[in-house]
């Protein structure tokens, strides 16, 4: 290996240490800071971007938004669509509905899904608002 | 304080033949040979781990059933076996030739082998047969099969063998030399192994006397937490145990592969012994989130792996001034001209170069991870991995692979194959790695989960898709330079055998010559070796009764769970 290659080599391997790992540094970030709530999610964006936000966060590990099964119902054709419920009553999800099933989950238990969602009434109503939206925005 | 200098053998000064015996060196080419067969299926399983993470899935991950049965494959084969065999392996060679004499025992050289063998076999088989799917942590309540227990008692015992063997031989030694400096060479390795001795304790009690009774049913509950905490006595220390071998090779060889010398014999055993001291009360830093562990310990371990983190700079200070003294010997001018006055055409030492660079970042990142506070940011996310995949994976596996360069060649008196390819191989490991960490730690920063099959996972966060994809690319080019390192194994393998004394004289190992501020008289303080020991047993005493102490009796009350 002639000694040309070797300092090319030995250029390489610095450069990809400096321009890789210097990304990972703090340099000092000094774009304007986004106002964020407790869950981490922008406190005055659009509802459906709130939403969306809360979605991937405390969400998508039961619910999906592409019609395929999970834990719970998917998301997608939700809103407006009439559900069995365990007790074998039918409801249409509505915004009321679904207030009910993200703060008292027990009280809106679907048929064939089991019993297993959490309380979510740590969310702040913005975030409820735009998480409805966001399942509404889902055709 | 003298400092007249004193004559100390660095290395062996006996006829090689009567050294190396045939009943032992086939052990050393056995336990080298099963160490790098583990290097090669562990480290190719590795890659789909890699892959996984920009959800291509090839064959289910090999010949396995699910993504963590491959990652405990992975972690055990190379963790384990692939380190374990080539201390055996080496530093019984670096004893036999230090002390310029045969292992005292051939028996326990070839039960060593076996023991070792035995238990890569049975650990393999329980592995795939997807018993044992509980990473290479082996974390209760997790359970594994009674046979994964088994073969981690054999693969300790087949160190524990090489250990009483190196023991014996410095006895050996010592009863013809009764007033000799201890020679260098057999100094550093059997320091190593006395280390390893008193580290391996902790996983001993923990797989003799909780798992392999609960996985045979003579207990029906355990206690994960104590189970952690013995795991972790042993768990740090064994990254030094990893790591001292190629410290063997740093300060014993490549000095002379570099045309240079060592800087100091003094220097070098003050390290060892440093390492045998502060290498293991250290433990707590891995369970800094752990319940049931009082916070003054947890910085008492804190502030101790600190301590551990200056042999380490020493040992950069010393290994670059060697660099140094060869590179200007060499020719080398000015402030950096020495740098590319090494011998960059030698794949052994490249390897190794190379593997030094990138441990720098390794021992950085390490700081990180030992740091309380900060810890908690990196917590059980992808940067751990990130981390040690430059540390043993590449400041050990690298330097592992050069020493092959030399050692192989050495063993089978044959000539290396294609060194051009080897250099190839060095560097692409070099480089991949450094792509790879940089996509395991930026997503570890960006609270990527460890132990985590992510290209499944329904949720992700921002950056996360760089980091994946850089762990992707990273962990290719690790792949591709690893069946080079291969190519260049076979390739030497079935070369024809050197004949003439020229070609013989060529694949002679480099051995030390005396270095630069030669043995002293005041440093036989380093030579009590049954003291230094007593003093670390007390070291681990006083790092572990308290924490003992406030936590016992211990509650067996978890029964075994099967989460795969």
């Amino acid at each position: 290996m002639s000694r040309k290659l070797t300092g090319g080599l030995l250029l390489v391997f610095f450069a990809v240490l400096a321009i890789g790992y210097a990304g990972v540094m703090p340099f000092g970030d000094d774009s304007p800071r986004e106002v964020t709530d407790d869950n981490g999610v922008a406190a005055n964006g659009d509802p459906v971007e709130v939403g969306e936000a809360i979605y991937s966060q405390q969400c998508s590990g039961c619910h999906t938004i592409d019609g395929s099964s999970g834990v719970g119902p998917t998301f997608q054709g939700l809103y407006g669509s009439e559900v069995t419920m365990e007790d074998g009553s039918t409801v249409i999800v509505d915004g009321d509905h679904l207030l009910l099933a993200i703060t008292d989950p027990r009280a809106t238990n679907r048929e064939g899904y089991p019993d297993v969602m959490p309380s979510f009434d740590n969310l702040s109503e913005d975030e409820i608002a735009g998480l409805v939206a966001f399942i509404e925005s889902l055709e | 304080m003298s400092t007249a200098a004193t004559t100390v053998n660095h290395a062996a000064t006996r006829d090689e033949a009567h050294v190396e015996t045939d009943q032992q060196m086939w052990t050393i080419k056995g336990q080298l040979i099963t160490s790098l067969a583990a290097l090669g299926l562990g480290g190719f399983i590795g890659m789909f781990q890699a892959i996984e993470r920009i959800q291509i899935t090839l064959p289910p991950f090999g010949p396995f059933e699910n993504y963590y049965q491959g990652l405990t494959f992975h972690g055990v084969l190379l963790a384990f076996v692939f380190t374990f065999g080539f201390a055996n392996s080496f530093v019984s060679w670096t004893t036999m030739r230090g002390f310029g004499r045969p292992l005292r025992s051939n028996m326990l050289a070839q039960g060593s082998f076996w023991l070792l063998l035995g238990g890569t076999v049975l650990g393999a088989i329980i592995l795939t047969l997807n018993e044992a799917t509980v990473l290479f942590t082996f974390y209760a309540p997790m359970q594994a099969h009674s046979t994964f227990y088994l073969a981690a008692v054999f693969l300790v015992l087949s160190t524990w063998a090489t250990l009483a063997n190196i023991v014996l031989t410095y006895r050996a030694w010592r009863a013809e030399h009764p007033t000799e400096a201890v020679p260098l060479m057999g100094f550093v390795s059997i320091t190593t192994y006395i280390m390893w001795g008193l580290a391996s304790l902790g996983v001993a009690i923990l797989v003799l006397g909780m798992l392999l009774p609960w996985s045979l049913g003579i207990m029906d509950n355990t206690d994960p937490q104590l189970g952690r905490t013995l795991f972790w006595l042993t768990g740090h220390a064994i990254v030094y145990f990893w790591l001292l071998p190629v410290y063997i090779s740093w300060y014993m060889m490549i000095p002379k592969q570099v045309g240079g010398r060592l800087y100091s014999d003094g220097l070098t055993r003050f390290v060892f012994i440093l390492f045998l001291l502060f290498s293991i009360p250290t433990g707590l830093h891995h369970q800094y989130t752990d319940p049931g562990i009082h916070e003054g310990m947890k910085s008492i371990h804190l502030l101790l792996t600190f301590v551990i983190f200056y042999p380490s700079l020493i040992t950069a200070f010393t290994i670059m001034a060697a660099l140094e003294h060869g590179g200007r010997r060499a020719g080398g001018k000015g402030l950096f001209g020495w740098v590319m006055a090494l011998p960059w055409n030698n794949p052994a030492v490249v390897a190794q170069l190379l593997a030094m660079l990138v441990f720098t970042l390794g021992g950085v990142t390490g700081l990180v991870n030992a740091s309380l506070t900060v810890n908690m940011v990196i917590h059980n996310t992808a940067f751990v991995p990130g981390h040690f995949h430059l540390t043993v994976g590449t400041a050990v596996a690298l330097s592992v692979l050069g020493i092959c360069y030399w050692f192989v060649p050495y063993l089978l008196q044959k000539p290396l194959f294609s060194p051009k390819l080897a250099l190839w191989q060095a560097w692409l490991w070099a480089i991949g790695v450094l792509i790879f960490s940089r996509g395991q730690m930026s997503g570890g920063l960006d609270a990527q989960p460890r132990r985590t099959m992510l290209g499944e996972a329904s949720y992700s966060l921002p950056g996360w898709e760089v980091a994946n994809w850089l762990t992707a690319i990273g962990g290719v080019v690790m792949t591709i330079s690893g069946l080079l390192f291969f190519v260049v194994m076979i390739g030497t393998f079935l070369n024809k055998r050197a004949e003439t004394p020229e070609e013989r004289g060529a694949l002679d190992p480099p051995m030390p010559d005396p270095p630069i501020h030669d043995h002293r008289k005041s440093w036989k303080v380093f030579d009590r070796l049954g003291f230094w020991t007593l003093v670390a047993f007390i070291l681990i005493l006083i790092a572990y009764i308290p924490v003992l102490m406030l936590y016992l009796p211990a509650e067996f009350s978890s029964p075994g769970v099967r989460v795969w």
